[in-house]
């Protein structure tokens, strides 16, 4: 007689490990049902501009009056409580879940940093196994399970935007596919490089595989502005991928540029959003265009 | 993963969980046909594998905690990493002065009411028990409705001042 087959033993022999997981995804699909609109801001390389962006295109969201929330997604570098300004805020534990921090404009904010005791301090996960071999075996499942936590348990209520700002490359686009079916698409920054075109052309090609509709991309550092004369000069040289090739070669929408300005940089350090302190700069009137341009193709 | 019996063509059913123990879990499984036991033992990649999915093998007794893996996994996290209330003037919200409607999220989508009721400071918290009692729930009453309706996460004394002057209390 041939015994019972895995498909053919009915339960999962009272490990409840399917039920639990049944419980989380039900308490995620909750949380994630009142927020209108998720859009992940990603990117092939890391440098780009992704946090700043992420910032600045959610200050100009909350300033036309929608609700508004960020999600610092890149755990391990994690930026967006520093340039919101939210770094020194502590978290409210409630019964039913995390009252993020307020930044700006009453802009929600959740982030690792707000829960490492300072901001250079790494994130370690408490280990029964202390080989470094072993861990790689578990810290990609970890790092999914503090991110599957930070979207379900975070009392976002009811928001018409959360970005959600990603670390740098691909390795996690799978897990916010799965994780928040909802997710409305995912904007995908790049700078004027070779090989930085090439790169996002592959994160391209990843999204299309995962079935992550992408909004559009973002050329971030298009440029430099002179604090003097207030033109834009070139930053990077103007290769064969650069500026209109740029367009040209994506197999998706160009939403537009966004120039370096070194006041930007600044800004990030001292914890204030540049579109609110700049609302007047070439800078912030890309953003503000980028952002029209994301809120037609929703 | 599911352990048969193959004496009995049965599956075999938990019957305890005990460790980790030096990082390794024991699971014991018995079979309700013969009654033979088998036990499960893993090593401590194994044991750090299954807690980082965030589930308990048998089952967990009580439904998890908010931020449950990141709080008990995260080492050297942050002296007082949560505060019961937040500090005064961390409420704010956008003027809602424009927007397509088609954007928004619908009002009022909440699904369960209770969650979305606002925290109070403690200064605000002592400022309603000086209430005279006989009106005391229907001011506590006014004022969370007013801060659920601006979007405010914490009452404080500044949004007690803004509802009185906006209901006319």
């Amino acid at each position: 007689m041939t015994p019972k087959r895995y498909a053919e033993v009915a339960g999962d022999g009272g490990s409840e490990i399917l039920s639990q997981v049944r419980e989380q995804a039900l308490r995620l699909r909750a949380r994630l049902e009142r927020i209108a609109h998720p859009v992940l801001v990603m990117s092939g390389k890391g440098g780009v501009g992704k946090s700043f962006l992420t910032a600045n295109l959610a200050a100009i969201f909350a300033r036309k009056g929608y609700r508004t929330g960020v999600l610092d997604a890149d755990l391990h570098a994690p930026a967006l409580a520093r340039i919101m300004g939210v770094r020194d805020q502590r978290l409210v534990l409630g019964e039913r879940g995390v009252h993020p921090a307020i930044g700006p404009l009453g802009i929600q904010v959740v982030s690792m940093a707000l829960l490492l005791p300072e901001e250079s301090t790494p994130l370690i996960w408490n280990s029964s196994s202390q080989s470094a071999s072993s861990a790689s075996a578990w810290q990609g499942t970890q790092d999914a399970t503090a991110l599957r936590e930070l979207l379900a348990d975070t009392l976002w209520g009811d928001l018409d935007f959360l970005f959600l700002d990603s670390p740098p490359g691909t390795d996690r686009l799978s897990d916010f596919v799965r994780l928040v079916p909802n997710l409305r698409g995912a904007l995908v920054v790049t700078i004027p490089s070779q090989v930085s075109h090439l790169v996002a052309k592959k994160t391209l090609q990843m999204a299309s595989r995962l079935g992550c509709r992408v909004l559009g991309v973002i050329e971030n550092m298009s440029g430099y502005l002179c604090p003097y004369c207030h033109t834009v000069g070139p930053l990077f040289p103007a290769g064969e991928m650069g500026g209109k090739q740029m367009e040209k070669g994506l197999a998706a929408s160009f939403l537009g540029r966004i120039p370096f300005d070194p006041a930007a940089s600044a800004t990030c350090d001292r914890g204030v959003v540049f579109a609110l302190e700049a609302p007047d700069s070439p800078l912030t009137a890309s953003l503000y265009s980028i952002a029209e341009k994301v809120m037609s193709v929703l | 993963m599911k352990f048969l019996c193959v004496r009995c063509d049965e599956a075999m059913k938990i019957e305890k969980t005990e460790g980790p123990d030096e990082g390794s879990l024991s699971i014991f499984f018995q079979c309700p046909g013969c009654m033979i036991q088998v036990a499960l033992l893993t090593n401590p990649m194994e044991t750090q594998l299954v807690k980082s999915l965030g589930v308990k093998i048998g089952g967990a007794a009580v439904p998890s905690e908010p931020y449950e893996q990141i709080r008990g996994g995260i080492q050297g996290e942050r002296s007082c990493m949560f505060m019961e209330r937040a500090s005064p003037g961390e409420t704010g919200h956008p003027d809602r002065s424009e927007g397509a409607e088609r954007l928004r999220q619908p009002e009022g989508s909440c699904s369960d009411e209770q969650e979305d009721l606002p925290e109070w400071s403690m200064e605000a918290r002592a400022r309603l028990s000086r209430v005279p009692g006989f009106v005391r729930p229907m001011v506590e009453k006014t004022i969370l409705s007013y801060a659920r309706q601006k979007g405010y996460r914490l009452i404080t004394d500044t949004v007690m001042d803004e509802a009185k002057k906006a209901t006319g209390m």
